[in-house]
């Protein structure tokens, strides 16, 4: 929270520097997104997909590997849910169990490339996640704007899916829908998953020390592999979970960016699954307040990134606060030094 | 057959080597800090940040040589602030690449509209000049290669051969070499290696500097917004590919350079853009699991050569 105030203060300072009066803009990206009911919706819609991908992040993240390949994975999911519910007619229910099952496989098998080439051939699993997300995010756009395009459509979309396959909304006026609700037990679930049980203990051993880990006996590679597979079928939910909640259809380019605001996520919730929701609460707020920017000021909604960005730095920056304490310290052994000299 | 010389012809060299220079200035910049035992992921930033800063300075000066000079300060500033929060602050390198890299590209769109009122592109108006080199035009390969092209293409070039003698030949570079070895035996040869990696990691700054200004002033005059577009990745790759060393990531670069001269090419001969835009990025996939075959296999021999000598001594 400090760092949160920190990072605003010094964006603050940015915005006066570019001309700008700071306090309004402030005002519309943090309290405006809780003036109307509407816009109350507007942060819980966005919560969803900002506490899976932090989710992703964060399984990932424990066993001590990046997947920075949260954006391609939910692309895919998210055409994989679409595809599911506009091809199988089965009843309401089968059909959503089936499109989020169906987007969670995908997300898995698709960041089990990246898994494999860094627990088997040691390939840096930061760069082929990178270099995977260009490769998703093309294939998903060809795939609706070739094969799978909607007939009579002008942008690159998909047909939309079955209208029994929509995630029920529960507030009225706004778009928000019972994926919340799925994405907060899936937080509790990788609680659940990291601290009861032994697959959960053998990947945060893995994640705190991978040489003790294997001397432990624990298979590190095998750890990596489930750890990425776990963080893929969240990150392919994303997706999924966006389609058949909010788009009801796949488009293409459609996520802002929320397999990297995922990272943000996860950083600000210090990796804890349990600490996951406030944060993506706390960046729903943001993001919804940055399209209010982007709409009824002059500033870029892209601010957003430029604040997202400073508070990163400061709460990653753990010396941050011992290198000031140190530099008073340093101060204060100095003081008696020259008040005796005088 | 036709179809297939017009696609490799020699008209694709000069391409290659210009699409390659900006992946090779990064790449060259990102070995750098590698050679340090820095992983620095935040070479798209540093590459963005420039490339707007000096096509706002060259579009407000005229001077697109003061454009080079803004876009090398402001990407060192940048890799400076990188540098304060990765090795003086202890914090994780991935993340406050990621930090750079987010901030770059939020920081271009506000500044993009404030100064120029638009989300996507402005033309600067001036551009670094082109080199001809009269002698070796109607040489074959040569003049194909290296007749026309912007001074920064010959830039890098002569770079690659500084790169090499820093690192090869000078105190400087044994020292970089020595922290990236082993920090601990280097701190206690008395060696600052938070000094070293910083000093490192501004060069990756002035290099990343040049790469982002070839991309806006460079063969075009023209900013756009994003317009890295995964560049700084790439040259990531290119290093690790070229594993760290100055003519490896050369190469490496004009791989990529090739790749992304072909997927031109293809787009226009009907294969979907999709798939020729995944090329560079499935090249670097396969790339990285060549090299880290490569050393996993030569580790494995060097390990069973040891346990061999081991029990001949026995």
């Amino acid at each position: 929270m400090l760092s949160f105030l920190a990072a605003l203060v010094v964006s603050g300072v940015i915005l006066i520097l570019l001309g700008y009066n700071p306090l309004p803009i402030f005002e519309l990206l943090l309290i405006e997104p809780f003036r109307s009911l509407s816009n109350i919706g507007g942060v819980l819609e966005r919560m969803v997909p900002l506490l899976l991908a932090g989710l992703a992040v964060a399984a990932a993240f424990r066993a001590g590997v990046f997947n920075l390949g949260v954006e391609g994975q939910l692309y895919l999911g998210a055409f994989a849910a679409a595809w599911v519910g506009f091809t199988l007619a089965a009843p309401g229910p089968v059909q959503i169990v089936a499109a989020m099952a169906f987007s969670a496989l995908v997300g898995a098998l698709f960041a089990l490339i990246p898994g494999v080439l860094r627990a088997y051939f040691n390939a840096n699993e930061i760069v082929t996640t990178i270099m995977l997300n260009y490769v998703a995010i093309n294939l998903a756009s060809w795939l609706v704007t070739g094969p799978f395009k909607a007939p009579n459509v002008g942008s690159a979309d998909s047909e939309a899916i079955a209208a029994t396959a929509r995630l029920g909304r529960f507030l009225p006026v706004s778009r928000a829908h019972i994926g919340l609700f799925i994405a907060l037990a899936l937080a509790v679930g990788l609680y659940l998953l990291l601290y009861r049980t032994t697959i959960g203990y053998e990947l945060r051993m893995t994640g705190a020390n991978s040489r003790f880990a294997q001397y432990g006996g624990v298979s590190v590679p095998k750890t990596i592999l489930i750890a990425m597979l776990v963080s893929g079928c969240l990150g392919g939910l994303v997706g999924g979970v966006e389609v058949l909640g909010i788009q009801y259809r796949f488009r293409s380019g459609f996520s802002p960016g929320y397999g990297f605001d995922g990272i943000t996520v996860a950083l600000l919730a210090r990796v804890e699954p349990l600490a996951m929701p406030l944060a993506a609460l706390l960046f729903a707020v943001l993001r919804s307040g940055s399209s209010i920017v982007g709409v009824r000021s002059d500033v870029g909604r892209e601010v957003v990134d430029v604040l997202q960005s400073i508070i990163i730095l400061f709460v990653t920056a753990e010396g941050l606060w011992y290198f000031v304490r140190r530099r008073r310290a340093q101060r204060e052994n100095a003081a008696p030094q020259s008040s005796g000299g005088a | 057959m036709e179809d297939l010389f017009r696609l490799f012809g020699l008209n694709l060299l000069g391409p290659t080597l210009r699409l390659a220079t900006p992946i090779l200035l990064a790449g060259l910049g990102g070995l750098f800090t590698q050679q340090a035992g820095i992983l620095n992921i935040a070479l798209e930033g540093l590459m963005l940040m420039a490339a707007f800063a000096g096509a706002a300075t060259a579009y407000w000066t005229g001077d697109p040589w003061l454009g080079l000079l803004a876009g090398i300060l402001a990407s060192t500033l940048l890799a400076s602030v990188f540098g304060l929060f990765s090795i003086r602050l202890k914090a994780d390198l991935v993340v406050v690449g990621i930090a750079i890299n987010l901030f770059a590209a939020g920081a271009t769109v506000v500044l993009l509209q404030r100064f120029f009122n638009t989300k996507g592109s402005f033309a600067p108006g001036a551009r670094l000049p082109n080199v001809r080199i009269e002698a070796i035009q109607d040489v074959p390969v040569l003049g194909h290669l290296f007749g026309q092209q912007n001074i920064l293409v010959y830039f890098g070039l002569v770079l690659i051969a500084v790169a090499h003698v820093v690192l090869y030949r000078t105190p400087f570079g044994l020292r970089v070499r020595a922290v990236g070895e082993n920090p601990e035996a280097a701190e206690t040869a008395g060696i600052n290696v938070g000094r070293v990696q910083f000093v490192t990691v501004l060069i990756s700054g002035v290099l990343c500097g040049m790469a982002g200004v070839n991309l806006s002033l460079g063969y075009l005059s023209q900013y756009s917004s994003n317009m890295t577009s995964g560049r700084g990745f790439i040259a990531l790759a290119a290093q690790t590919f070229g594993a760290a060393t100055p003519v490896g990531t050369a190469l490496a670069s004009l791989f990529f350079g090739l790749a992304d001269a072909l997927s031109v090419r293809l787009q226009t001969r009907g294969l979907p853009s999709e798939f020729v835009l995944m090329i560079p990025y499935l090249a670097t996939i396969l790339a990285l699991v060549l090299v880290a075959r490569r050393r996993t296999l030569g580790g494995r021999r060097r390990a069973t050569t040891e346990a061999d000598q081991a029990e001949a001594r026995l």
